[in-house]
């Protein structure tokens, strides 16, 4: 992004721009509600957070200042180590499921010739994601019952047997990697689709002519010319995957046991549940701090593979 | 050269078959939500399921109305949606535009500012956000739902990135013409950015309409709440027994989005084609 | 182009605007009886516009009496509201007889979901005069300074007090006393029995078994109902109870609890209570009489429907029982794993400091507490905590048989523990319990960690 900008101010200037050079004022006024907004809403609330860990508070007593209580108790709490590891496996697990098999969908659609067909393909993948996720939620806790579930009977009829899926701390998993994959693959493959509409035809023929096949375009013209969208993708996809909560919260209830009780579930039990609000605000910026973490590393890793400049 | 093009066809059958079974597995929850919600509550769990409609008992539609405030639900979802879709449109677009083009101090400083804003969790907020809209006495009210949403540093990067190819000329143009900043943005770039614009406003109309976490914390009321959370209390009053009932809702649920969806299509695919294209 | 955007706006502008009207007027009914008492009419008068949206809202937010005079007291109510009609009109003839108004605000979700948003409500403050407060919250709505006690109320109007006062058990006033003041009017308790259903123990040969079953009965009755159906699905003999307040039902017929009874040790991990825990694992895997709890899953559907033959609750499943048209299902009590202890779990109308008219709202959670009330009110649902109507009403309702069983044990039901880290305790208990009977994990070993989790949180009690 950084070079995106550089870019523009290497464009030569229009007489409109030259005229009006040093607009200060109109453009912080353009800026000024996006600007009250951030302030008010995640800048003001951040720094905020970072205040309240130092204090006891449960919103009806006054505030308690307690030191460093808040943070002793983060770094000996055994469910901080567990959600942490439990956002950690959903990472592991979610991210390359949409970041590879959205790309790959969105490759194969996009090699659908029938304009039709491709619509119609694009809009069934995309479907899933406009619809409530918890309603959605709610059906798929139906489906994967495992005595009275859907899935299950049909298992059943082909000779299986009974797939504990919400019930074994392993195979839950794997339902809610399935329920992620139906219900968000839109959103990565979608991104990816409108990157690869934006690739020039001209690379393409160029490659055909020199006889190149289907994989070799894949991964010599469109991986490349794809890269800012899948470094785009992949790291909303981290960032969302930090932040999950609607799955967790309706599909498992976080269980079973602590299988997928994650970082965001438990900052809702701890400041939502058990009104210890303090403490929730030092988890909570804890998740900041991984999340920047990880982003600065993208950001600082983006550049042996990121292309922007085939434009 | 025959059996090249054979090579093709089969090709393409085997990515189409792949394509079709991935969709029809995909459509298959929504099958069973329709049918099911057709049955009577009493048969909801009979076993072997149906994908499509073995019986017709509409009455499970009937009453998710009259044993619910369920239109309440649906009226207040569709209200935060539309408030938070077009507030967040002036909002991001005003910014989108300073930052594509309005040379100005301090610029780069607050772009990435913005940026930054994008890896900042909403729990990591949500606490303090909840504390002042307590004080603020709006937990309770849509508002409380609204507010934080009109603000998204995705909208505004994306507004950004398309207005930036927006060839200068234009603006020229428009201000040898007499035209202002303010004239400038609501007759030249905004009708040029449309395409963007309703992507990012249906980007934001599902995001406020799957939002579950905002009115988890902040609904108390029953006549306050919105879809997400309504359902899930409707699930907690009928148990199971009436899974027919809930289907409806959900059912209905998924209509307007799936309209708007068809709908916005074309545009959608429009604002994605040209989203890229450069002078 | 242009116009289409300008459209969209204006659109959105609008449902502001209409927003805005409906925030407003949201306050309105929020300060309702303030703005009655200052006989300001202007909150009354919505625009235009907002009239038909605010229509529905008025009718069913909150609900109210009418020719209340000049006091009107804003009651929090769980529940969705469903049950309005019938709630109104019993608070009706308190108007009636008082001149005091009632608003009733009706708050949705679980008990624990309730008492966050009754605390949020007060912290941003809007008040409510009295509340309706079930045992888990009991020390929490005192120790943050919510709740305030009634005695003052009660010297005044001993005689309406002790109306009520007189026919319930010493025990149970016990329950809403605090250092020795009264904090609420006692209203309705639950007790956890074996509900059984009778068509499955009809089909295996079996009646309803002695009170003083014991433990190697219940196996026997476990292994008879548990069988494979016809179309395929198994039918379990038990579903045990996987909820706080069920296993610890559980653990008092052992002579076991979660905590002793000052809340400042856990006792979650002694000998008696591993001994019950392992029972319940070894049902679900060891004999396979049980099914694997399962979020999502309405385990007394599960009795209706003939899929589980055996289910631990109170009476709370007459209303489920109702719904679905169930009458065949028999009550008995836990079986004596080594005594015969019933639990207990109710709750009571409590005065909120920030009343402004405390003196009404106590009258109003005494009248609520009244035969007269309850006997209207309540039919299937909780066993009410006046003897007399106690009986009358469970009887009445016919079903499930045994049912004196829901109050004849009131006079020597012992609480559930419920210290003010009650949310806390639960997520222990809840995990601890998933852990055992849904990961199979060592019932020794997650006993211990949940008694060390539990200490911790239990340390603030220890003065």
């Amino acid at each position: 992004m950084k070079t995106m900008s550089v870019k523009t101010n290497k464009k030569p200037l229009s007489a409109f721009q030259k005229r009006k050079k040093a607009d200060n004022l109109a453009g912080y006024l353009f800026l000024l509600p996006a600007l009250i907004a951030f302030v008010l809403f995640i800048g003001g609330p951040m720094l905020l957070s970072l205040a309240l860990s130092f204090f006891d508070y449960n919103l009806i007593q006054p505030l308690e200042f307690v030191g460093l209580k808040n943070l002793k108790r983060f770094i000996a709490d055994p469910q901080v180590r567990i959600a942490f590891l439990n956002t950690l496996k959903f990472l592991v697990i979610l991210v390359p499921i949409h970041c590879i098999l959205g790309l790959l969908l969105a490759f194969a659609v996009s090699r659908v010739r029938s304009g039709r067909m491709r619509s119609v393909y694009r809009g069934v993948i995309y479907f899933p994601t406009i619809v409530t996720t918890s309603s959605v939620a709610i059906v798929w806790v139906y489906m994967f019952g495992t005595d009275t579930g859907v899935i299950n009977y049909f298992l059943r009829q082909l000779g299986g047997s009974n797939v504990p899926w919400l019930t074994d701390k392993n195979v839950v998993y794997l339902t809610v990697a399935l329920f992620s994959f139906w219900k968000f693959i839109g959103t990565a493959f979608l991104y990816y689709f409108i990157g690869l509409q934006n690739i020039p035809d001209v690379y393409y023929e160029a490659a055909r002519i020199d006889g190149a096949g289907t994989r070799q375009i894949f991964l010599r013209i469109t991986l490349p010319l794809l890269s800012p969208t899948i470094f785009f993708v992949v790291v909303t996809n981290m960032i969302g995957v930090f932040q999950i909560f609607d799955e967790p919260f309706i599909i498992t209830g976080g269980g079973p046991g602590t299988a997928t009780k994650t970082m965001s579930l438990y900052i809702y039990q701890i400041a939502f549940q058990q009104m210890k609000t303090g403490y929730g605000c030092t988890l909570a910026f804890s998740i900041f701090l991984v999340i920047l973490m990880m982003t600065l590393l993208q950001f600082g890793g983006q550049k042996k593979w990121v292309t922007y400049d085939y434009e | 050269m025959r059996q090249k093009k054979f090579e093709k066809m089969g090709k393409g059958f085997i990515l189409h078959l792949f394509l079709v079974m991935l969709c029809v597995l995909m459509m298959l929850p929504f099958c069973w939500v329709f049918s099911t919600s057709l049955r009577l509550p009493g048969e909801s769990f009979r076993l072997p399921p149906s994908f499509f409609p073995t019986d017709f008992y509409y009455q499970n539609y009937l009453d998710v109305f009259s044993k619910f405030p369920f239109a309440r639900f649906m009226l207040n979802s569709i209200l935060v949606a539309v408030t938070v879709v077009a507030l967040n449109a002036l909002v991001s677009t005003m910014a989108g535009y300073s930052f594509a083009r309005i040379p100005f101090k301090g610029k780069s400083a607050m772009f990435m500012l913005f940026l930054a804003g994008m890896m900042i969790p909403s729990q990591a907020t949500m606490i303090p956000v909840y504390i002042v809209m307590s004080r603020l006495k709006l937990v309770g009210s849509l508002w409380a739902i609204i507010l934080p949403a009109i603000i998204n540093p995705l909208s505004i990067f994306f507004i950004r990135q398309f207005m930036m190819t927006i060839p200068g000329s234009y603006e020229d143009a428009a201000y040898i013409d007499g035209a202002g900043r303010w004239q400038i943005y609501l007759r030249v770039i905004l009708p040029m950015s449309k395409s963007v614009i309703v992507m990012t406003m249906l980007l934001n109309f599902i995001a406020s309409w799957n939002n579950f976490m905002g009115p988890l914390i902040y609904l108390s009321d029953w006549n306050q709440m919105t879809l997400p959370i309504g359902l899930r209390m409707l699930q907690g009053y009928m148990g199971t027994g009436s899974i027919g009932i809930i289907l409806a809702g959900v059912a209905l649920s998924i209509l307007i989005p799936t309209g708007l969806y068809l709908a916005g299509q074309k545009y959608f695919l429009q604002g994605m084609t040209l989203s890229g294209l450069k002078s | 182009m242009k116009k289409r955007l300008l459209a969209m706006i204006l659109a959105g502008a609008l449902a502001v605007c209409a927003l805005a009207g409906c925030g407003s007027k949201e306050n309105g009914t929020g300060t309702d009886s303030a703005s009655k008492e200052e006989g300001s009419p202007a909150q009354e008068q919505p625009a235009e516009g907002d009239t038909q949206m605010e229509a529905p809202e008025e009718e069913t937010t909150t609900s109210g009496t009418t020719g209340g005079g000049d006091v009107t007291v804003r009651l929090a109510w769980l529940g969705s509201g469903q049950d309005k009609e019938a709630l109104d009109a019993c608070l009706q003839k308190f108007t009636d007889k008082t001149g005091i108004g009632v608003e009733t605000v009706y708050i949705p979700g679980s008990w624990q979901e309730y008492f966050t948003k009754i605390q949020t409500m007060v912290a941003g403050g809007d008040y409510i005069d009295c509340v309706y407060v079930a045992i888990e919250g009991f020390e929490m709505f005192i120790d943050t300074g919510m709740a305030a006690p009634i005695d003052d109320w009660i010297a005044a109007h001993q005689e309406e007090y002790d109306a009520v006062a007189g026919d319930i058990d010493q025990n149970v006033i016990d329950k809403v006393t605090f250092d020795g003041k009264i904090y609420a009017i006692p209203e309705e308790w639950n007790n956890v029995v074996t509900h059984m259903n009778t068509n499955l123990l009809e089909e295996a040969g079996l009646s309803i078994p002695e009170a003083d079953w014991t433990k190697e009965e219940f196996l026997e009755y476990c292994e008879k109902l548990t069988k494979e159906k016809e179309d395929g699905t198994k039918q379990y003999g038990v579903v045990v109870p996987g909820y706080y307040f069920g296993a610890e039902a559980w653990l008092y017929n052992n002579g076991a609890a979660y905590m002793n009874d000052d809340f400042t040790k856990s006792t979650i991990n002694s000998p008696e209570s591993v001994e019950v825990f392992q029972l319940m694992q070894d049902l679900i895997y060891k004999y396979g009489y049980a099914p694997v709890p399962q979020t999502g899953v309405d385990e007394i559907q599960l009795l209706i429907d003939g899929n589980v033959a055996m289910g631990f609750w109170g009476r709370w499943p007459t209303n489920n029982y109702n719904a679905n048209g169930f009458r065949d299902v028999a009550v008995q009590y836990i079986p004596s794993f080594s005594t015969n202890q019933p639990i207990w779990g109710g709750g009571g109308i409590f005065t909120m400091n920030a009343s402004k008219n405390p003196d009404a709202a106590t009258s109003l959670a005494c009248y609520i507490g009244s035969a007269d009330f309850i006997r209207e009110f309540m039919a299937a649902g909780a066993i009410p905590v006046l003897n007399s109507v106690a009986q009358d009403l469970v009887s009445e309702l016919g079903y499930p048989q045994n049912n004196q069983i829901f109050w004849e044990s009131a006079s020597f039901a012992k609480a559930v523990h419920s210290p003010i880290q009650y949310p806390e305790c639960v997520d222990i208990v809840d995990r601890a319990i998933s852990e055992i009977l849904v990961n199979q994990a060592d019932v020794q070993s997650t006993l211990d960690a949940a008694a060390v989790e539990m200490d911790s949180c239990l340390m603030d009690n220890i003065e």
